[in-house]
């Protein structure tokens, strides 16, 4: 039986683990290639032997760091010279910083997640839109969160980098409304995850 | 409360992904199953 998405291209950040391991995963399923980045080089070989296993789409691991921005425009250099085009970006690599009151934070700690949560999906768009734009049907998700519009106390780094992501998203998918592509940000809520566990460890369950 | 596992979250993000979705600048809330739209610059 054909899958829904068969012959299409996805990549996948933070595909070692949590919900970009399970998006990969289940983008394969469907019949994608998934071109699955993430530092942890163990986690996407287990992801690999899992794809394998499912017996239906296919993977290139790239083990990567989102914070590195010459990689991610090297990234976009490689599919163009493999494949020509893009039609998936799941952008959901991401991380949480140190849960404390603002006035408390060390600038280091702001710059790592600013830099990973959006300077990041920014240079994703910017890496991966000409390629998209050679799909039929280019797709972009980009991983949000509901601190975005709670600002919860002590969440500061975390929901302003969501934040912009957001705005990133709806920037994006104004200036690609005339074109194929369609973007959506993606709120997934407190999900059973490391960094929830890291975030809150005495309520992941 | 038990917290939903990432792969239930992952089946929702994969129909975002089809070729056939038509949706575009608007977010989607696990939580709630539903898309939503944000406000518009007026």
């Amino acid at each position: 039986m054909s899958k829904s998405l068969e012959g299409r291209l996805a990549v996948v950040t933070g595909a070692s683990r949590g919900i970009g391991y399970f998006t990969a995963l289940a983008l394969a399923s469907e019949g994608a290639h998934v071109i699955a980045c993430a530092r942890t080089v163990g986690g996407l070989e287990e992801l690999d032997d899992a794809i394998k296993a499912d017996g239906n789409g296919s993977a290139t691991l790239v083990p990567m760091d989102l914070a590195d921005m010459g990689a991610i425009d090297r990234l976009g250099g490689s599919i163009f010279k493999r494949w020509g085009k893009l039609d998936i970006m799941v952008a959901n690599a991401g991380v949480l910083g140190v849960v404390s009151p603002l006035a408390h934070l060390e600038a280091k700690v702001f710059e790592q997640v600013m830099t990973v949560n959006v300077t990041a999906t920014w240079r994703l768009i910017r890496s991966l839109e000409p390629l998209l734009l050679q799909s039929d049907a280019g797709r972009g998700v980009l991983i949000s969160s509901g601190v975005a519009h709670t600002c919860r106390p002590f969440w500061g780094a975390y929901a302003a980098s969501k934040s912009a992501v957001e705005a990133l998203g709806r920037t994006w998918a104004g200036e690609t409304a005339h074109t194929p592509i369609k973007v959506t940000n993606f709120d997934p809520g407190r999900t059973r995850t490391a960094m929830r566990a890291q975030a809150a460890p005495a309520k992941i369950r | 409360m038990t917290l939903p596992h990432p792969s239930e979250v992952a089946a929702k993000i994969v129909p975002l992904t089809d070729p056939a979705y038509q949706e575009s600048g608007r977010l989607f809330v696990f939580r709630e199953d539903k898309l939503k739209d944000y406000r518009l610059p007026e």
